[in-house]
C-alpha cells in the first residue's frame, strides 16, 4: 500500500513537471496560435479579439494555473484549432479520444506480432544447434534491426501497395465505419513497427536464454532426469524472460506512446500525427494532454513492468 | 466527329448559361458609376477548351475524393481565413454574387444589383427559389445579418475587414436589401462574395455550417477531411451531379503521390512539377495560372538593402526565365510588380524594366556603385513547409552568388515566419506567394507605408499620394491608371523582386470530367462528374 502511493506520488509529480516544461517550452517558441490562426490577413482588431478569447492577453502564471485547474477537475477544455462545427471548437476530450483507438490499435497489433514472433524465434534461436541457422538469423535479426520502422514502412507501401496492390496506401477507413477494414488497413503499418522491435527481443532472449542454460540448475534439472522439453520451457525459458520483459516494457511505452512517424508515413490520422500538427500550429490545450498521456503511458508501463516481477518472481517483494 | 460536335454543343451551352446569368447583371452595370463592365480576369478558356475536346455528356450520381493539404482552419465562412478552407467552403457557401471561371462575377443569392450614382449605395434584389441547405428559404433577413455580421455592425468586430466599410444594411421589401457604405469603393463588389448564412446561424453554438451552395456540409472529422452532399434542391438547374465529395487530408505531398499512384484520390491540385511527370500517364495532369504572385522579398530597412542600387542589382540578378523552367517546368509567368496579369484591364507588363534573364554586369556595376563591390551576406529566410518556395530558394542563392551576393537560405517553421518575418520584420529578404483575390487594388494595398501589411518596409511617399488618389477615384477606370502607376512605382524603386505567378498543376483521374480552373482558389465540385474511363 505504501508502495503504490510512493508510485502515485511520482507518478503525480512527473506529470506536473512535464507540463510545466511544456507550458514553458511553449512560451519560448517563436509565433502563436493567434498568427497560425489568422494568417497573413490578421488585422489588429481580429487579433486582440482572439487573444482575449482564448486568454492569452493574461499573464503566463495565471493562464498556467487556470489550465491545471480545469485539467484537475477533469475539464481538458477545447482545441485552439480545430472546429467542431460552425462556431464550437473541439473539446481536446472529444479530439484525442477519436484519435487514441487509431494509435492504440495500431500499438495492440504490433505488440502482437512483436511477442508472437519473437519469442518462439528467440527459443528456436537458442535451441538450435546448426551453425547455418544461427549465422542466418544473427544476420537477419541485425538487419532488421539497424532498418529505422519508417523506412521499413516506405519500402512496405511500395512493394506491398503499389507493386503488388495487397493494400492501397491512404485508403484509411475510420473505426466507425468499418472495423474489419480499419484493422486491415493497420497490418502493414504495425508490421513496419514490428520488424525492428522482433530483431532486438529475439536477439535479446536468446542470449538471455544461452546464460540460463548454462547456469547451475540447468544442470541439476537434468541429473534429476527431465526432459529437454521440460527443462527449456518449465526453468530456462521463465528465468530468461525475466528480463526480457522489462525490455518488452520498454518497448511497448515507445509504441503507445505513440508510432508518430508511422502514423506520418501511412496517412494514419492517430494522435502522433496530431501532436506534429498540433505544435506546428500551436495548439496548446492539445499538446499539452497529449504530451502528459506519453508521459502518463511512460510511467504506467514501468510501473505494471514492476508489479509483474513482483507476480512471476517472488524474490524481489521479500527485498 | 461526332465527339466534336459534342464539345460545340457543350460550349454553346456554356456561353448561353453563362450569358443568360451575367444578362441578369447587364442593366445594373449601366447604373454603376463607371460604365464598363466588371474586370475580366482572364484567361483559362485555353486549359478549358481542351477539356471540353473529350468531354462525354454528363452523368449524375456517384462520389469523388479530392484530396488537400492543410486541415480546416474554420467551419464559419466569415472567420476562415486560409485559402486551403476557402476553397472548399466555396462549394458550400455563395455570396450575392460569386466569382466564375473567367474571373467574372455572376450573380448567386442576388439576382439582380444597382449601385446609386454617388457608389454609396448598393441594392440587391434576391433570386427567387434560393434555398439553405436546412430547406429553408433565403430571406432578406438572412442577408441583412449575414453581412451585418461579417462587416461588425452586430457586435463591433469586423470579421471580414473590407466590408467595415458598409455603414447600414436595410431590408426595404421582403425581396430587396439595400446597403450603405460609409465611401463609395467600386472594388466593394468583390467582396459581396461574403457567405450568406441563416438569420442567427453565426451565435447558435450548435450550429452546423448551412449554406445555398451546390453541396451541403455532412461531416468534419479534424485530420481526416470533410464530407459535403448533394444540394438537392440547388438554385443552378442540373446541378451538381455528384452526389457525395469528399475532401481528404493527404499527411505529406509524398503520401499524396502514393495515394494518387494507387488511385485513392481522384483529384489533386497542388503537383510539383517532378511529381506531374510521374504521374501524366495515369492521370490528366493539367495547369493554370494561379492566383499567387511569388517573390524574393527584401527588408528596405535593413543594410544593405536600404540602398536602391543593391534592390535593383537583385533584382537585375535574378534569371526568372532559369527559376521558372527549374521550378515551375516552364509553366510560371514571369511578372515584375504586384499585379495578377489575369486582371489584364489593370495589369502592366513591366518585365522589361529588369529583364527575365540575368543581367550579371548591370548587377555587379549598380553593386559597385553603391559600395559593395565585394559583394555582402544575404540570409533568405524561407517557411520551410513551402517546397516550392524552398526550390525557389536554391536558384535563387546561386544566381546571387554570381553577382558576389553571398546568399544563405534560413529554412523557418511557417509559424516562426509569420511572427519573425512577417510581423516582427527581423529578416534580410525572404522567399514567399500572396495569394490575391479578385480585387485589383489588394496586393497593392500592403505597401503603403502605415499598412500593417508592409513587411518589406517599402518606404515611398508618392507611392501613398498615388495610392490615396486610386481610392478616391469613383469608378473603375480612373483607378486602373493610378494602380498601373503603383506597379511602375514599386519596380523603378525596386520595392522587392517579384519573381513569378506559379502554375497550379492539378492531377484529374481519367474518368472525371467538368473539372474548371478558376483564377482564384476554389475547387469547384458542382460541374465534375466521374464518366467512363477513356484511355
Amino acid at each position: 500500500m505504501r508502495y503504490l502511493l510512493k508510485k502515485i506520488m511520482t507518478l503525480s509529480v512527473t506529470l506536473f513537471l512535464v507540463s510545466v516544461a511544456a507550458f514553458i517550452a511553449f512560451q519560448i517558441i517563436p509565433g502563436d496560435v493567434v498568427g497560425s490562426i489568422l494568417g497573413t490577413e490578421a488585422t489588429p482588431e481580429r487579433e486582440e479579439e482572439l487573444r482575449h478569447e482564448l486568454m492569452l492577453d493574461r499573464p503566463p502564471v495565471e493562464r498556467y494555473f487556470h489550465w491545471l485547474f480545469n485539467v484537475v477537475k477533469g475539464n481538458l477544455g477545447v482545441s485552439y484549432r480545430y472546429s467542431k462545427n460552425m462556431n464550437e471548437m473541439m473539446p481536446v476530450k472529444e479530439l484525442i479520444g477519436d484519435k487514441l483507438p487509431v494509435t492504440l490499435s495500431l500499438a495492440a497489433l504490433s505488440i502482437l506480432f512483436i511477442i508472437a514472433v519473437s519469442i518462439p524465434l528467440g527459443v528456436l534461436w537458442a535451441r538450435s544447434k546448426s551453425r547455418a541457422l544461427d549465422a542466418a538469423l544473427s544476420v537477419l535479426t541485425q538487419v532488421s534491426m539497424a532498418i529505422p520502422a519508417f523506412f521499413i514502412g516506405i519500402l512496405m507501401t511500395y512493394l506491398f501497395g503499389i507493386a503488388l496492390k495487397l493494400f492501397s496506401p491512404g485508403a484509411y477507413v475510420s473505426y466507425h465505419k468499418d472495423f474489419k477494414g480499419f484493422i486491415t488497413y493497420l497490418i502493414f503499418p504495425a508490421i513496419s513497427i514490428a520488424i525492428p522491435k522482433i530483431g532486438m527481443t529475439a536477439r535479446f532472449l536468446r542470449n538471455s536464454m544461452l546464460t540460463e542454460i548454462k547456469s547451475d540448475y540447468v544442470r541439476t534439472a537434468y541429473s534429476k532426469g527431465c526432459s529437454e522439453r521440460r527443462v527449456m520451457y518449465g526453468h530456462v525459458l521463465k528465468n530468461a524472460l525475466m528480463p526480457v520483459i522489462t525490455f518488452l516494457g520498454m518497448i511497448i511505452a515507445e509504441i503507445v506512446a505513440g508510432s508518430i512517424v508511422i502514423e506520418q508515413v501511412f496517412s494514419l490520422p492517430g494522435i502522433g500525427r496530431l501532436l506534429i500538427s498540433s505544435i506546428s500550429t500551436r495548439d496548446f490545450p492539445v499538446v499539452e494532454i497529449l504530451i502528459l498521456y506519453i508521459t502518463f503511458v511512460v510511467i504506467f508501463v514501468y510501473f505494471t513492468v514492476d508489479i509483474l516481477y513482483r507476480v512471476i518472481d517472488p524474490r524481489i517483494s521479500g527485498k | 466527329m461526332k465527339k466534336r460536335f459534342l464539345s460545340f454543343f457543350l460550349a454553346v451551352l456554356t456561353m448561353t448559361t453563362l450569358g443568360a446569368c451575367q444578362g441578369s447583371t447587364a442593366p445594373a452595370s449601366q447604373d454603376k458609376p463607371d460604365a464598363s463592365p466588371a474586370p475580366t480576369m482572364g484567361t483559362t478558356t485555353e486549359v478549358n477548351s481542351s477539356i471540353a475536346e473529350t468531354e462525354p455528356e454528363p452523368v449524375y450520381g456517384g462520389s469523388m475524393v479530392v484530396g488537400i493539404q492543410q486541415d480546416i482552419d474554420s467551419l464559419d465562412p466569415h472567420k476562415a481565413t486560409a485559402a486551403g478552407t476557402k476553397e472548399i467552403l466555396f462549394n458550400i457557401f455563395e455570396g450575392l454574387v460569386k466569382p466564375d471561371e473567367n474571373g467574372n462575377l455572376i450573380c448567386a443569392v442576388a439576382s439582380d444589383y444597382t449601385v446609386s450614382d454617388d457608389g454609396l449605395v448598393y441594392t440587391f434584389t434576391l433570386r427567387d427559389g434560393v434555398k439553405f441547405h436546412n430547406g429553408a428559404d433565403v430571406a432578406a433577413e438572412d442577408v441583412k445579418y449575414s453581412l451585418e455580421r461579417a462587416s461588425g455592425l452586430l457586435d463591433g468586430t469586423p470579421l471580414i475587414s473590407v466590408l467595415s466599410a458598409i455603414t447600414d444594411v436595410t431590408i426595404l421589401d421582403e425581396k430587396t436589401v439595400q446597403v450603405t457604405l460609409g465611401a463609395p469603393n467600386p472594388e466593394l463588389i468583390y467582396s459581396f462574395t461574403v457567405a450568406i448564412i441563416p438569420n442567427g446561424s453565426g451565435e447558435d453554438a450548435e450550429a452546423s455550417p448551412i449554406g445555398t451552395g451546390p453541396f451541403a456540409f455532412e461531416a468534419y472529422t479534424p485530420q481526416e477531411g470533410i464530407v459535403l452532399k448533394k444540394n438537392e434542391s440547388y438554385w443552378q438547374e442540373g446541378l451538381p451531379y455528384l452526389d457525395e465529395v469528399k475532401f481528404k487530408i493527404v499527411s505529406s505531398s509524398d503520401t499524396a503521390l502514393l495515394e494518387l499512384k494507387t488511385g485513392s484520390i481522384d483529384i489533386y491540385p497542388y503537383l510539383t512539377d517532378s511529381q506531374a511527370a510521374e504521374l501524366e500517364s495515369v492521370y490528366k495532369v493539367q495547369s493554370a495560372p494561379s492566383n499567387v504572385v511569388q517573390a524574393l522579398f527584401l527588408n528596405n530597412a535593413v543594410e544593405p538593402l536600404n540602398d536602391k542600387k543593391v534592390r535593383q542589382a537583385i533584382c537585375y540578378a535574378l534569371d526568372k526565365d532559369a527559376i521558372n523552367d527549374f521550378v515551375s517546368g516552364g509553366k510560371g509567368t514571369i511578372v515584375s510588380s504586384a499585379m495578377l496579369p489575369t486582371l489584364t484591364d489593370f495589369y502592366e507588363d513591366l518585365n522589361s524594366t529588369y529583364g527575365t534573364g540575368a543581367n550579371v554586369e548591370k548587377a555587379k556595376k549598380l553593386l559597385s556603385e553603391a559600395g559593395y563591390a565585394d559583394g555582402f551576406d544575404l540570409e533568405i529566410m524561407i517557411p520551410s513547409n513551402y517546397e516550392f518556395h524552398m526550390q525557389t530558394g536554391e536558384v535563387v542563392a546561386e544566381q546571387l552568388k554570381e553577382v558576389g551576393i553571398n546568399a544563405t537560405i534560413n529554412p523557418v517553421e511557417w509559424n516562426t515566419w509569420l511572427s519573425d518575418c512577417y510581423t516582427d520584420r527581423k529578416y534580410q529578404a525572404s522567399i514567399c506567394g500572396f495569394t490575391c483575390d479578385m480585387t485589383p487594388g489588394y496586393l497593392l494595398n500592403r505597401f503603403r507605408r502605415d499598412s500593417k501589411k508592409n513587411f518589406i518596409n517599402f518606404d515611398s511617399a508618392e507611392y501613398d499620394e498615388v495610392y490615396a488618389s486610386a481610392q478616391e477615384a469613383n469608378n473603375m477606370k480612373d483607378r486602373t491608371g493610378y494602380y498601373i502607376r503603383l506597379q511602375e512605382i514599386l519596380t523603378e524603386e525596386a520595392g522587392t523582386a517579384f519573381i513569378q505567378i506559379p502554375p497550379v498543376t492539378t492531377a484529374i483521374g481519367k474518368d472525371v470530367y467538368g473539372y474548371r480552373f478558376y483564377p482564384v482558389y476554389v475547387q469547384d465540385m458542382s460541374t465534375v462528374f466521374k464518366g467512363t474511363r477513356q484511355n
